[in-house]
């Protein structure tokens, strides 16, 4: 095994922890958005 | 039994139509900085690994040093948020003597700072300790900055202590720790600044303010990192003062609901 391939396996790590993170955050985001329009329609009624 | 049914079924759906047609459901777009944050993000993950070139002087042919790339924004984060929370409390409390609403709004931003200030000052000092645990051989070595963190994380701790701890009474928690994050500002303010350049440190104390000090690789991922982390803060402070605007909207509702039934 190469240094660079080590390297890119360490590497991996951090990413798909980023990965992860980034991708419920936007879910998170997008529920959040959903709950937010739904207090709107419901005060609008 | 059918004809016993239908009419509920009915008064259902219309209750279900009538619903749809009223609430606007606008369509969710990822937003442009949001998209960015991943973007930037993933390429000072990338660029610690393969643009950062093994740092001078380190440990490892300057292999440990990769860690820098996340654990330099998140201390310089933890001594912002502090500043955004003590902003934002300031604001409160002079919203709350001249305007007769509650200025709920600036109470939850504080919050939010402080509690993200927690949680990156908790993440800058594991990060430190693993550096220092491969750089200087030990895990903990009592330097002033290390010192200096760790009576940082107590000061956000107490802070969220005091607010768990009036969670049932809202505007005497919001007054509180408004009051609390003004007045911790001074400490914080000398344990970031003022103890670390009073006591000698091992911790480099001009790299990123000497510009002969850090190489072209490096700062070509250190300065992405900290556009990518205040980015990171900045969603996830939205996402939590969001979160408590619904809830205190659904317990507004709830209590209302509970007042309606009782009568």
């Amino acid at each position: 095994m190469t240094h660079r391939m080590i390297l890119m396996l360490v590497m991996a790590v951090p990413l798909v922890v980023w990965f992860g993170l980034f991708f419920y955050l936007l879910i998170i985001d997008r529920a959040m958005h959903r709950l937010e329009n739904n207090q709107e329609g419901n005060d609008s009624i | 039994m059918a004809t016993l049914h239908s009419p509920v079924v009915n008064k259902e759906d219309n209750q279900k139509i009538s619903t749809e047609r009223l609430t606007p459901q606008t369509a969710y777009h990822v937003p442009l900085w949001k998209a960015l944050t991943g973007l930037i993000m993933s390429y000072v993950i990338v660029g610690a690994f393969f643009i950062a070139h093994g740092a001078i002087g380190f440990a490892e042919k300057g292999v440990a040093a990769r860690i820098i790339f996340f654990h330099v924004p998140c201390a310089v984060l933890s001594s912002i948020a502090y500043f955004v929370g003590f902003f934002y409390a300031a604001r409160y409390l002079l919203k709350l003597k001249s305007e007769k609403i509650k200025p709920f709004l600036d109470d939850y931003r504080s919050a939010a700072a402080m509690e993200l200030g927690f949680l990156f000052c908790l993440l800058a000092t594991i990060t430190g300790s693993i550096f220092a645990g491969v750089q200087w051989g030990s895990f903990w070595n009592w330097d002033p900055r290390e010192t200096s963190i760790v009576v940082m994380l107590l000061l956000y701790a107490s802070y969220l202590l005091l607010r768990a701890a009036n969670s049932l009474k809202p505007e005497l928690r919001a007054r509180l720790s408004a009051v609390y994050a003004v007045v911790a500002l001074v400490p914080a303010q000398f344990l970031i600044w003022a103890v670390p350049r009073i006591l000698a440190t091992m911790h480099p104390t001009t790299t990123l303010t000497d510009p002969r000090m850090t190489s072209l690789s490096y700062k070509m991922v250190l300065y992405p990192a900290f556009i990518a982390f205040v980015l990171l803060f900045i969603w996830l402070m939205q996402l939590r003062v969001r979160m408590m605007m619904l809830w205190e909207q659904h317990r507004h509702n709830a209590q209302q609901t509970m007042e309606t039934d009782y009568r």
